[in-house]
């Protein structure tokens, strides 16, 4: 496989988690993407684009799968806390760990166009134009699901702070 | 224009702020309009503190496996999902398969049969198929031969040429004693 292209997989694997919710499923589709990405590296005529272009071939195949095997994503359930890669380390106890692990849950309990367009633009920086052609929606729809996205995130953080403050206002009085 | 309208304006641009779709000479604008404008300068300090928190989430926590890397790095793996593509030959194959086989057995049904009365003699006419020619020996003519010579057929491997061969019948001579 190209060294070009290999530097994506993390990014591509991300966004397959994004649009598939489950790791193994993400994994087959990160696969399944580097492998037609190579049998069709030909019609690549701009390097500068191999990650958008890398997203939509992805998102194509995924829908394919969604439409053969009529796989409803809204039956997705949020990843398991004990997911294999994620080895308990001294690290993981800690307060920044633990405020990621909320920020992805989050994130990952967000509608499947929802968190993958806020995936696409705030973390991989696609305009919504790209993300438009990635994913086959007009760009109005892109930032729809952008707008109802970040709102559903601020609120979740709101209700999850609260909550927190809660939990460690009850820890503090019964000390 | 006055100066809320403007501002009314600018606000409906946050998302495309945001997402750098707006063109240099609004965006410079909007820069602007953040300093007055509170709850757009708040959205944007959450927009890229939400940024910053899900790539460092995404990329801490998000890993791909090292079992993944080398299912990549073997371009000759075997394709994780089911080939379309190939499914699809697969089943064209499989029915154009299925209608030669139709036709033939469509076409046996509509063959014409004997009458049943001949079906009766059948396994006979079967019979006399099955066996070996045999090559019929030509019947030749009898011929008559004068009581002076003797004819002597001879076979010269044409079945519808004879060739005779005639001595003449001489008498013995007499002894003078």
């Amino acid at each position: 496989m190209r060294e070009g292209l290999t530097e994506h997989v993390p990014h591509v694997y991300r966004l397959a988690l994004r649009l598939t919710g489950d790791r193994h499923r993400a994994e087959d589709l990160t696969q399944e993407t580097f492998l037609r990405a190579w049998k069709r590296r030909s019609q690549l005529k701009d390097g500068r684009a191999e990650r958008v272009w890398l997203f939509r071939i992805a998102a194509n195949i995924w829908k394919d799968e969604l439409r053969q095997s009529r796989v409803r994503s809204g039956l997705w359930s949020p990843l398991p806390e004990d997911a294999p890669d994620r080895e308990p380390t001294p690290e993981q106890c800690s307060e920044l760990r633990e405020s990621l692990e909320r920020t992805l849950t989050l994130l990952n309990s967000l509608p499947v166009q929802q968190r993958t367009v806020l995936y696409l633009i705030a973390v991989e920086g696609l305009s919504a134009g790209e993300v438009s052609t990635v994913l086959g929606i007009n760009t109005n729809a892109v930032k729809v699901n952008l707008s109802l996205a970040r709102k559903r995130m601020r609120e979740q953080t709101e209700k999850t702070t609260i909550n927190s403050d809660l939990r460690s206002g009850t820890t503090s009085s019964d000390e | 224009m006055n100066d809320l309208t403007d501002d009314f304006v600018l606000c409906e641009s946050l998302d495309d702020y945001l997402t750098d779709d707006l063109p240099a000479e609004r965006r410079s604008g909007f820069d602007r309009h953040l300093a007055d404008c509170e709850a757009c300068r708040v959205a944007v300090e959450e927009w890229r503190t939400l940024c910053g928190t899900l790539e460092t989430a995404t990329n801490v926590l998000e890993k791909p496996s090292p079992l993944l890397w080398e299912r990549i790095q073997t371009p000759s793996t075997v394709s994780a999902l089911p080939a379309n593509a190939d499914l699809q030959k697969w089943r064209v194959a499989a029915l154009a398969g299925a209608s030669l086989v139709a036709a033939a057995l469509f076409a046996s049904i509509l063959q014409p049969r004997p009458p049943r009365h001949e079906l009766a003699n059948a396994p006979q006419t079967q019979r006399e198929l099955s066996q070996p020619a045999v090559a019929k020996t030509p019947s030749r003519p009898k011929v008559e031969f004068s009581a002076d010579v003797i004819g002597v057929p001879i076979d010269v491997g044409e079945p519808n040429v004879t060739v005779v061969w005639l001595y003449p019948t001489v008498p013995a001579p007499s002894h003078p004693n």
